[in-house]
């Protein structure tokens, strides 16, 4: 970790603690509330349009967001705005058209797998609860140290040592809340987060353009970047391929596949604040790529002003240095040293906040998902309220032990976003195929749903580590193309919609139970 | 030929400014959401009700 200076103070140090234990207060509170699983899962459908549109921005403006989205503006420049672009335009269709996500709340689904119980039987709804509970949690393995990394250079904490203890510290703070409070707490929690977070985000863009100047940020951006910086097709920088990847992932997948979307969609009270809530979080859903990329652009130009910085940021050639885990602390450091004190602790407590909101959202998201379409399911669908609670809150404390384990030992290796988006895809590739077919074409079956489950397992060989260990260069080599990231996730993401429809074709569902054949119609 | 800048900093500029505009509407309107997302689980009301905005 680079060793920078920070204008973090004790003073930021007690702003962030009261915060901290205001939010976990709120927990014990809120606690008196929850009676059921419906309580503590979709905070008993009774959401209302603005608390939704801030609990999805929320939950969704998390810090993990930010601090990857800031990494693909400061590595990417302005033309990681296309991932905004996307992030918000499709969410906005979805408002209108309620695709996937207004038929989902119709049948009343808490998670995606219940869904595939109804419409493909509940074998499918085991193995696809397994896979979605898999890659979601292997999805958010490198979180906490996203979280820590920001948490040690915003705060000057240098050593190597402090990001493993800040995790730990991060792990059992959010695992005390969740366990506590489930959705109501997690909502709760994502609205105050929304509030400080949206409005410390644009004091620090305000700050940052009045501290850089706007011709000093398009300038840097230039002789960093090149033409690369501002056009996303160029293919030197992101490419069309990455782009399609991004409205695949960023669009459709994070506002109507992903699980913790679907949560929120179901969490609220009617279907027409179910596409009201689309349409708002439109804005939310781009802002949350937009600001910190802009944030992360401002990091590339306040560092390039720095020598000492510079040398550490930016390789010989000019160009962005290639260290995922260096580039990611250059937003943190950068706020460490922008924001006059106070400011930064006002901060930095609304980027805790999104944590412990992502965080909360997640494990309370994955958990729910093993408890009601795994292991009820297997049970026959006898289990008390009480022990469904009681697993739940088990497996969220077994989950965070997981993700800290792996926090320490995987090697990155890639950008945090592309990490995200690939371990997501084994899981979203099938679900994409078996929610879009199951919906809109009555002929998807039950073989065509394992099929496209299964083929989203090969996702796993877009991640970096992955690849060495199987010398995925030898495929490259044959190949005669370097495969990126969204080459593999388009791939597979083809070959599981080919897939389902194939097995579909070839064995159709025959003699399904009157139920199935109704939601099926 | 596409004028990048122009379009990333018009993209920005506006969506920062209904963003701001959109972030006060929440807050407060959020606020009073909680009070009767509360109430209505006290309650045990699990019906399908009518949106905040009605």
């Amino acid at each position: 970790m680079p060793s920078l200076e920070t204008n973090f103070s004790w003073l930021d140090w007690g702003i962030v603690a009261c915060y901290l234990l205001g939010t976990v207060a709120v927990g014990l509170y809120v606690n008196r509330f929850i009676r059921n699983m419906s309580d503590y899962v979709v905070a008993g459908r009774a959401v209302r349009t603005w608390l939704a549109v801030a609990t999805m921005t929320g939950s969704e403006l998390g810090l993990v967001t930010v601090m990857f989205a800031a990494q693909k503006g400061f590595t990417g420049g302005f033309s990681a705005f296309h991932i905004a672009v996307v992030a918000g335009v499709v969410p906005l269709v979805v408002g209108f058209t309620g695709f996937i996500v207004v038929p989902l709340r119709r049948l009343g689904v808490m998670t995606i797998p219940q869904y595939y119980g109804i419409r493909f039987g509940q074998g499918v709804r085991v193995y696809g609860g397994i896979l979605l509970a898999a890659a979601g949690i292997l999805n958010m393995g490198m979180f906490l140290k996203a979280g820590a990394i920001f948490v040690t250079a915003l705060t000057g904490l240098n050593e190597p040592v402090h990001v493993n203890i800040v995790m730990t510290v991060l792990i059992l703070l959010v695992l005390i809340y969740t366990t506590l409070g489930g959705m109501v707490s997690v909502i709760i929690t994502d609205y105050i987060q929304f509030v400080v977070l949206s409005f410390g985000l644009l004091l620090a863009c305000a700050i940052a353009v009045g501290q850089l100047g706007w011709g000093t940020i398009v300038g840097a951006v230039q002789e960093v970047h090149g033409e690369a910086g501002f056009n996303p097709a160029h293919e030197g920088g992101f490419g069309v391929s990455y782009m399609a990847w991004m409205l695949l992932t960023a669009g459709l997948v994070s506002s109507t596949i992903w699980q913790t979307a679907v949560m929120r969609a179901s969490s609220v009270e009617s279907e027409a604040v179910v596409r009201s809530l689309y349409k708002w979080s439109s804005v939310g859903f781009l802002i949350r790529f937009l600001l910190p990329q802009f944030l992360g652009i401002c990091a590339l130009t306040y560092f390039m002003g720095h020598p000492e910085a510079r040398a550490l940021f930016l390789a010989t050639d000019g160009g962005v240095v290639n260290n995922p885990e260096l580039t990611m602390s250059a937003f943190p450091h950068f706020l460490g040293q922008i924001l006059p004190v106070g400011i930064i602790g006002i901060v930095g407590a609304g980027m805790l906040a999104a944590f412990m909101s992502t965080h909360d959202s997640y494990l309370l998201c994955w958990a729910s998902v093993i408890v009601e379409d795994v292991v009820a399911p297997l049970r026959g669908g006898k289990m008390s309220t009480r022990s469904r609670l009681l697993l739940a809150r088990v497996l969220i404390v077994l989950i965070g032990i997981f993700l800290l384990v792996w926090s320490l030992w995987y090697p990155l290796g890639q950008d945090l976003l592309d990490y995200m988006m690939i371990s997501g895809a084994i899981y979203f590739t099938g679900a994409l195929a078996l929610l879009v077919l199951g919906i809109y074409w009555k002929g998807a079956s039950r073989v065509g749903a394992y099929m496209a489950l299964t083929a989203g397992g090969l996702a796993v060989l877009g991640l970096t580590p992955v690849q060495e260990l199987i010398g995925f260069e030898r495929l490259e080599n044959w190949l005669g193309m370097e495969l990126s990231t969204a080459h593999v996730g388009l791939f597979v993401t083809a070959l599981a919609l080919m897939l389902m429809v194939l097995g579909s074709l070839l064995f159709p569902d025959k003699g399904l139970p009157a139920e199935e054949r109704e939601v099926a119609s | 030929m596409i004028d990048w800048i122009t379009v990333w900093t018009v993209l920005f500029v506006s969506s920062v400014t209904i963003f701001a505009i959109m972030a006060v509407v929440v807050t407060i309107r959020g606020a009073r959401d909680i009070k009767q997302l509360l109430r209505s689980i006290e309650k045990g009301d699990r019906e399908d009700g009518q949106d905040s905005e009605k």
